[in-house]
């Protein structure tokens, strides 16, 4: 069995009086896409300061790669975009992510013909001689992500990496983070719930620096066991159904006219099966149908989990 | 793993070494401290000049060349005892460096703490306070880039130190008649070491306050609190050896070693770091004194 790309056993720290993390754990799989979720001052940040060892953890277990965070070991495995890191402001992107290649122990040639693939990974590779202190936040971003893509690193962990950019970029910055999966393990933390159950295969929400809840979005989004509809005004046939469907349970919200069927998935049985016969009960009930969706989303997961 | 280490040092103070000279940083030390040599060059070639018009007014009123010399070497000898605080041992071995060498090592060894202080106190603090040693933090260990940063601040002060030579010799050979120019650069080479390591010593000093603080305002009072403390433990070092000199006779074995503990200190500094191989006082005043250099 491969060792998680990273394991955290009660993990906590305090800064003076501020317990910043009281408790986390944590096992992101190897090749997943791993979400971080929770409000500011949760403790996402500091976590992952420890995990790249910027930070010492006060007790708990911090594994990084099968280790402990120690940069020598981890040279080259291990790559990060840290929240607001800034570049020397004199300085070309090309110099900047050629002496990080470098420092990573790549030779020089090596180092410069990576820096011009990862420059052009985040769309910046016409920009490559402009000085660091010219470019704009969102441009310094995309320098941030290009420098953790530098290599062949295993695991690499983003802190908040579209915040900032343009629709466009984070748009295709979303994309390169799907096709790494399997490739590598990345840890996203972001506030932008609908991006991070786009890309992301598992998630942990973070509260208050403890672990409410983690495992696989699908499951945590009940998408392979709920479905939801919503009713135009006019006909409500909620009896009708509950009498027909079988299902654990059929909750109607008139306020809102939203109708939540769950039910216990099967090999012949799932979610795309337990749709169509709703729709066929309700449609020959007259009823009409606005949307019709899989589980919940993931905000709407994270809410209920934090209220 | 000690190679990994120097590679990474190395990379680490190429890189800093360039974005100094980039941010015109290392221009400003360089250019300040030339402003500051020059100054000294000048005030000291004006003081020689109005101190040969009065003396040569004096001798000739007297009629005895050798009296102006007599009282030239009288003078400076008096001046060189009381900057080496009463030892008379290295009095007479400053006597062996030209006068304007002198003078300049002092000014240096006086201003270059208060320019490193200014310039390099961000070394770490300022990497720490933009996170920018974040990047790096990932791919070396913290030793490879402390030792970095120390290094290309090292070369920048050794640059600075030695092009701050330029204007004694450039105004000394303008300026000064008989000046020996061969004599001068000869002492000014054999002084840059001297200054070197003190300044080094105070690097390391500002660098210490660089890593204990996460933002460069913080790190600069640090650095300038420490030197201050630096400067004034070295007073009170001179004050203490001075009075027990004054009290047992120049004479005695405390005030005749030829290296101190007090090496570096600030004031007077030339004397202190100065290192005794000694040679003999009367080829000493004949070179040292006003009329060559």
């Amino acid at each position: 069995m491969t060792t998680p790309a990273l394991r955290l056993q009660q993990v906590k720290k305090r800064f003076g009086n501020v317990h910043a993390l009281r408790g986390v754990d944590l096992v992101v799989p190897r090749g997943s896409v791993y979400a971080l979720i929770g409000p500011n001052g949760a403790g996402k940040t500091t976590l992952f300061g420890l995990c790249c060892g910027y930070l010492q953890a006060d007790a708990g277990l911090v594994e990084v790669l099968g280790g402990t965070p120690d940069p020598t070991r981890l040279k080259g495995k291990l790559a990060a975009l840290p929240q607001d890191a800034m570049l020397g402001r004199e300085m070309t992107i090309r110099e900047h992510l050629v002496f990080l290649a470098r420092l990573q122990g790549m030779d020089s040639a090596t180092a410069e013909r990576d820096a011009a693939r990862v420059l052009a990974l985040v769309d910046l590779g016409d920009l490559a001689a402009r000085r660091a202190g010219a470019l704009s936040h969102g441009q310094v971003k995309r320098v941030g992500v290009a420098q953790a893509f530098l290599g062949e690193p295993e695991l690499i962990l983003l802190d908040e990496p579209t915040a900032g950019l343009d629709p466009r970029h984070a748009h295709d910055l979303r994309a390169l983070i799907r096709d790494q999966r399997g490739q590598r393990t990345i840890v996203v933390s972001s506030h932008n719930l609908q991006e991070l159950e786009a890309i992301c295969d598992e998630a942990a929400f973070i509260e208050k620096g403890a672990t409410l809840e983690s495992g696989a979005v699908a499951a945590l989004t009940g998408k392979d066991g709920e479905i939801h509809l919503l009713l135009a005004p006019g006909p409500e046939p909620i009896a009708e159904l509950r009498a027909r469907v079988p299902a654990d349970e059929i909750l109607w919200d008139p306020a809102q006219r939203t109708l939540r069927v769950r039910f216990q998935p099967a090999p012949d049985r799932v979610a795309e099966d337990v749709i169509a016969e709703v729709l066929r009960e309700l449609l020959a009930s007259g009823a009409r149908i606005s949307a019709v969706g899989k589980g919940r989303s993931l905000e709407q997961r994270y809410l209920e989990q934090t209220n | 793993m000690a190679s990994t280490f120097v590679r990474d040092a190395a990379l680490v103070a190429g890189f800093d070494l360039l974005e100094s000279l980039r941010t015109r940083r290392a221009l400003v030390l360089v250019l300040l401290y030339i402003l500051i040599a020059a100054t000294a060059s000048g005030i000291y070639v004006n003081v020689v000049r109005a101190i040969q018009d009065t003396m040569e007014t004096a001798a000739t009123a007297a009629q005895a060349g050798e009296q102006l010399d007599m009282l030239k070497d009288e003078g400076y000898r008096s001046l060189l005892l009381f900057v080496a605080g009463g030892d008379q041992t290295l009095a007479t071995h400053l006597a062996t460096y030209p006068a304007m060498v002198l003078i300049f090592t002092w000014v240096s060894l006086a201003f270059l703490p208060w320019f490193i202080a200014l310039t390099s106190y961000d070394q770490i603090a300022g990497d720490l306070h933009l996170r920018t040693i974040r990047y790096a933090a990932l791919r070396t260990t913290r030793a490879a880039y402390v030792a970095g940063k120390l290094a290309a601040q090292a070369v920048i002060v050794a640059g600075v130190a030695a092009l701050g030579t330029l204007p004694v010799i450039v105004i000394g050979a303008i300026y000064l008649p008989g000046f020996d120019l061969l004599a001068t650069i000869g002492s000014l080479i054999s002084t840059l070491p001297i200054t070197l390591v003190c300044a080094l010593g105070f690097l390391g000093i500002v660098s210490l306050a660089s890593q204990l603080c996460r933002t460069p305002g913080t790190a600069r009072a640090a650095a300038m609190g420490l030197l201050l403390l630096v400067y004034v433990l070295a007073s009170q070092s001179t004050i203490g050896r001075s009075s027990r000199c004054s009290r047992r006779g120049t004479g005695s074995p405390a005030c005749s070693t030829p290296t101190s503990p007090r090496a570096c200190s600030a004031s007077p500094p030339a004397s202190a770091c100065a290192s005794a191989t000694p040679r003999s006082a009367t080829c000493a005043f004949a070179e040292g004194t006003f009329n060559n250099s």
